[in-house]
């Protein structure tokens, strides 16, 4: 268990033509002993990257990155103590699951060669060393249920297994802090739920800290004690699972976490309303006037009949029914809108149906102009 | 519904199939009528005009030598209509034998060729060339009867003529078979100006081995403007030179009937003994033999060497290029073979010869006179290469005329009545065998005279005692061979058959096959005729005594003699498989670990590092012949770059490929094949960049180092890579050739002949094709094992999979 802290961190490589790529911009980071962080984002926010600074496998350009409290910028990758989980597992296609799990251990041995062991006398010592090896394999496969394929190859198992086997070359030294680089998107949607809820169960077990990093929002939402939202080399927002939900600090997040992703239309607001293209909704508070963006999530949107009050004119244009709720897209005047119903209510919904859209304005987020547009 | 479209396609298929198979049947009848008109045409040419062709070579001589004869031969067409003349000069005289081999073994020799004295014994005992006998008889009558133009033998020296007898088993008497070009004799150039910076006499053309030695050893008191000490003189021990150099001491090699060697008696010893002497005991009086490039004909060019023999007239071409004193180089002059206890000298010489199945003999006669008459060899006499054989045209100015060096002409010709042809035993074996053993003791000096003698006898033993199939052996059964060939076809074509018929029913799945296999033909065939077809056929000559020269038929069937002999006694063989394996043993490992480690620094990103890589893969694509050149220079003993290298960091350098060629010769062979580590490096560049980045990053955050990474990681799934690379380079390392043939040519004795070196020996220039092809299924089956054992062995250790995802 440790801490990991991450103060005004940049990472700028040398683009194309002398050009300069801001990987990491400024990111700040405190993550707490035996905290489960999950940095999110699209592909090429920055996340794997200040991911792999904290493996020590990328030098950090500016800003300090602490482990414990202590400074680790050049501190090599073997001695910061952490374990890293690939995407593409990497395990040692030559060695069997259990060279494979000891390899960590084998390269920390003490008396690593048996001839210079014997030579200065330290063979018991090497003997016990090894014992305690395999012990500690042996510990480690039963935790995570490997213990029957021991001696197979990596190339005889299957994804979850090796997925499986990369976690257990990584808890096998007991190191500070574990990484995880995407180690969930190789496998197939059932397993990787399933592995998801393995993966949690064994932090509570390790009371580890572990820095993961995902560019599935939900997996990032069920697994993260923290969720560190990133976009362009820099953190969005970095609060709890529900608060990202329930409060996105701006508009970025508001878009990318939550599944289906929230309506944003792009307005003015005066009064207590909101008005895009000639058509106004209430949001529930007197504001000045200004342009910003009006969010509501799918599911806080309701159906209703044709010019009621408060509501907007819209075209069903499609209709996907999930069993309990059924999604409907929508064409309004406001643009493309979903709204997630419960399925009961959208039973009798076909397409080219004309219909109302209303929402509550407890439930409206509004955001300033700007893709990054902080919340209001 | 279904049926019908298969129909449609069939239909469309069948069409396009039709028209291909009518596109290939009316190729291949145009191909036969073509022939068949080329053969009609030919026999309707052949009433009007005969083609004669004519092979020669134009070494020394150059495209001098190259337009003297397309003159000559054009103004025959002029002189005769009707016969039209095709010329063919594949170069020097070494790619001229293999031509002729190789034209010979077709059955479609040239008319009308140059044939060098030494091959006369070889050539005549295999029945290749025809007697002339006939003609010149003819040609003393029509003299005799008045005519001017006839061609008149006493014209010629009479040693050259008898060059060019051969009485079955020695040339000198005999049937003649062919007409003396031109000759030379043998003597000694020497640098005028060293003569007079030392003050001593010039050589006069009856002087002696003492004369010679005490100049050479004057010489050697001298040192050139540079500093450089001036050496007395260099001698080559060239075959010839050699049993030339025995004469002036009255001794011999083998006897007049070549029967007996004679090369142990007293006075041969002695004579090469002091030899020996003048060179390895003595400081700077003859050139040391140590360095393979300051030897032979070009030494005499830089001044630092007084002397240089004994070379014939071929040289002076090239001496005429010595600028004058006053332009920095020398004046030169030439001096016959000085006299020992005894006055010899030897005649070389060429003729022009007719092949024995000529079928325009008439014709070839009246070029070969045409060619070897007056006007003929006075053009020749103009170029200098070479002393014309009518003693007419020699003593006239075409000769004679001194207005370029070498001044002393008449010294080639004062020689004439002591020299002699200087007979070999029709086998080719007895020259070479000579000539390796005599360099080792007499130039490189790694065996003593003694030594040398005991060697040349062992071998020359061996050789003698290996009579292939016995006195009788039967011929080859060809018959009985081509129907196994033909039987070997038929199972070919029941197995293809067998597998057509195995094939998945279904028409999709039958139709893809059939297409499959239309699409493999043009290679199956092509493989079956140029690959299986030659396989096969050496393996029936590796059990015969062919000689690659002449047809098959002349075959005889020697069983396992060839693969006994090999195997049990051949010390040559023995010695080129120890040399190739001793090659192998250094060169592999060393070489792929210097690859594989050039390749991990080359997979570093430095700025640049196409460039170092390209500069790397550069030796790889260079031609072999140039690159051979270059390292004889570097490996070179005396002033070689490398042993220079080694002199300033204190270290003696060996004789690479002199005294100490037996350590040091394969080896040498093994660091030139550093240099060309560039293509295996390619390969494990390639295999290298396919190890995921993530393996390394795993390591090293399980807390292996670099060298720890470069086991645990890289080796192991590099390990597909360097099975395929340490294959390729065990098989490459028993297939060098080129090196060896350029550099040394197998020199000293055989203690750099390679395995397949020694192949090429035994195939072309001692026409034994048999026992080479004998060889080459041993090579086989060595490599096959090498290459099993590996593969067996390191099933273990290698990693397959890596490179599979």
């Amino acid at each position: 268990m440790a801490t990991v802290t991450l103060t005004k961190v940049d990472k700028v490589y040398a683009g194309a033509n002398g050009a300069e790529v801001r990987a990491v911009d400024g990111v700040d980071l405190a993550i707490r002993h035996g905290e489960f962080c999950v940095l999110v984002g699209p592909s090429g926010c920055g996340k794997s990257t200040t991911l792999r600074m904290i493996a020590g496998l990328e030098e950090i350009t500016a800003g300090v990155l602490e482990i414990d409290g202590a400074r680790v910028n050049d501190l090599p990758a073997k001695d910061r103590d952490i374990a890293f989980v690939f995407q593409n597992y990497a395990l040692y296609p030559h060695l069997t699951v259990g060279e494979n799990i000891a390899f960590g251990l084998e390269t920390r041995r003490t008396h690593r060669s048996a001839l210079a062991a014997a030579l200065s006398g330290a063979a018991g010592a090497r003997a016990a060393e090894t014992a305690e090896i395999k012990t500690r394999v042996a510990e480690v496969s039963k935790t995570l249920g490997l213990d029957t394929l021991l001696h197979r190859y990596p190339r005889e198992l299957s994804g979850g297994q090796r997925q499986r086997v990369a976690v257990g070359r990584a808890i096998a030294r007991d190191p500070k802090v574990f990484l995880f680089d995407e180690p969930l998107s190789n496998l197939d949607a059932r397993l990787r739920i399933e592995t998801r809820t393995e993966l949690r169960m064994l932090h509570r077990r390790l009371g580890a800290t572990i820095v993961y990093v995902t560019h599935d929002q939900e997996e990032a939402m069920t697994l993260a004690d923290r969720l560190v939202v990133m976009h362009k080399g820099k953190i969005q927002q970095n609060a709890s699972a529900q608060e990202c939900y329930d409060l996105p600090a701006n508009r970025f997040v508001a878009g990318f976490i939550g599944t289906p992703p929230m309506n944003i239309v792009d307005g003015r607001v005066e009064g207590g309303e909101f008005e895009s293209n000639g058509v106004r909704m209430p949001v529930g508070r007197l504001m000045a006037p200004r342009s910003c963006a009006l969010g509501v999530r799918p599911d806080r949107m309701r159906l209703v009949r044709p010019n009621s009050d408060h509501s907007i004119a819209a075209t069903v244009a499609a209709v996907e029914r999930l069993g309990d709720r059924t999604d409907i897209a929508l064409d309004s005047p406001w643009g493309r809108l979903l709204a997630r119903v419960n399925a009961d209510d959208a039973a009798h919904v076909r397409e080219t149906d004309a219909v109302g859209v209303a929402f509550d304005a407890a439930h409206v987020h509004l955001f300033a102009p700007g893709e990054c547009g902080a919340r209001i | 519904m279904p049926d019908d479209r298969a129909g449609t396609r069939w239909t469309l298929g069948f069409a396009v199939r039709a028209m291909l198979a009518a596109v290939a049947a009316l190729l291949v009848v145009a191909a036969f009528a073509r022939v068949t008109y080329r053969a009609v045409a030919r026999t309707d040419a052949d009433a009007a005009e005969i083609v004669l062709t004519v092979m020669h070579w134009s070494g020394e001589g150059g495209q001098e030598e190259d337009k003297i004869v397309e003159d000559s031969l054009r103004a025959f067409e002029a002189a005769n209509p009707g016969v039209r003349v095709k010329r063919l000069n594949p170069g020097d005289a070494g790619s001229f034998y293999t031509k002729l081999q190789t034209m010979m073994a077709a059955g479609e020799p040239p008319d009308v060729f140059y044939v060098g004295y030494e091959r006369l014994a070889n050539f005549a005992s295999l029945d290749l060339l025809r007697p002339i006998d006939e003609f010149v008889a003819r040609e003393e009558a029509a003299r005799a009867a008045g005519d001017a133009t006839a061609l008149d033998l006493a014209a010629f020296y009479p040693q050259t003529v008898d060059a060019f007898r051969f009485d079955g088993s020695r040339v000198g008497t005999g049937t003649l078979y062919g007409v003396p070009k031109d000759f030379t004799t043998v003597g000694f150039y020497y640098n005028k100006d060293l003569f007079r910076a030392a003050g001593i006499p010039f050589p006069t053309n009856d002087w002696t081995w003492d004369d010679f030695i005490a100049k050479a050893r004057a010489l050697s008191k001298l040192k050139a403007k540079d500093g450089e000490p001036i050496t007395g003189s260099e001698f080559v021990t060239w075959p010839v030179m050699v049993r030339t150099y025995l004469r002036t001491e009255g001794a011999e090699a083998i006897d007049d009937a070549l029967e007996e060697i004679r090369i142990e008696e007293p006075n041969a010893v002695r004579a090469l003994e002091t030899l020996r002497a003048w060179r390895h005991d003595e400081e700077g009086t003859l050139t040391s033999g140590k360095s393979r490039i300051a030897t032979g004909a070009s030494v005499f060019l830089g001044g630092k060497v007084g002397m240089a023999g004994p070379f014939g007239r071929w040289v002076v071409p090239s001496y005429r290029g010595i600028p004058s004193p006053a332009d920095g180089g020398f004046e030169w002059d030439f001096a016959p073979l000085p006299r020992g206890s005894a006055e010899a000298n030897c005649v070389l010489t060429v003729s022009w010869s007719m092949a024995r199945d000529t079928p325009h003999p008439e014709e070839s006669w009246k070029l070969i006179k045409w060619l070897t008459n007056a006007e003929s060899q006075a053009a020749n006499a103009r170029l200098g290469l070479a002393i014309p054989t009518m003693k007419s045209v020699a003593e006239s100015p075409a000769f004679l005329d001194a207005t370029l060096p070498p001044a002393n002409n008449q010294g080639y010709l004062d020689a004439i009545p002591e020299a002699t042809v200087i007979a070999w035993p029709a086998d080719p074996t007895f020259e070479q065998i000579f000539g390796s053993t005599m360099d080792r003791g007499l130039k490189t000096g790694d065996l003593t005279v003694r030594e040398a003698i005991d060697e040349f006898n062992a071998k020359w033993r061996t050789h003698v005692e290996f009579v292939p199939g016995g006195m009788n052996p039967p011929p080859v059964a060809w018959s009985r061979w081509s129907a196994i060939g033909i039987a070997a076809l038929g199972a070919f074509a029941a197995a293809f058959a067998l597998l057509l018929l195995r094939a998945p029913k279904g028409m999709n799945a039958r139709r893809e096959e059939r297409a499959g296999f239309l699409l493999a033909s043009p290679w199956v065939v092509g493989f079956l005729l140029f690959m299986a077809f030659p396989i096969l056929l050496s393996l029936v000559l590796s059990m015969t005594n062919w000689k690659g020269i002449g047809p098959l038929a002349s075959a005889d069937w020697v069983g396992t003699d060839n693969y006994a002999q090999l195997l049990s006694r051949d010390a040559r063989f023995h010695t080129s498989f120890k040399v190739t394996l001793y090659y192998a043993l250094l060169a592999v490992p060393v070489g792929q670990m210097l690859a594989l480690l050039a390749a991990v620094v080359m997979m570093q990103k430095v700025r640049g590092i196409a460039f170092f890589r390209a500069a790397w893969y550069l030796p790889s694509v260079l031609a072999g012949v140039g690159v051979a050149i270059l390292w004889r220079w570097i490996f070179d003993s005396e002033g070689g770059l490398l042993n220079r290298a080694l002199e300033v960091v204190g270290i003696a350098g060996p004789e690479w490929f002199g005294k100490d060629a037996a350590a040091f010769g394969a080896p040498a062979f093994a660091i030139m094949s550093f240099w060309l580590v560039g293509g295996s490096m390619m390969v494990y560049l390639a295999g290298l960049q396919q190890i995921p980045r993530e393996l390394y990053e795993a390591a090293e955050i399980d807390g292996a180092g670099p060298v720890r990474r470069f086991f645990r990681v890289t080796i192991p799934m590099l390990s597909p890579v360097i099975l395929f690379n340490l294959i390729m380079a065990v098989i490459g390392s028993f297939q060098v050739f080129t090196q060896a043939f350029v550099m040394t040519g197998g020199e000293p004795g055989d203690l750099t002949r390679f395995y397949v070196l020694y192949l090429y020996n035994k195939a072309f220039e001692l026409y034994d094709m048999g026992y080479a092809s004998a060889m080459a299924w041993i090579l086989l089956l060595i490599v096959l094992v090498l290459t099993g054992v590996i593969l067996k062995t390191s099933a273990r250790v290698v990693y397959y999979e890596s490179l599979r995802k």
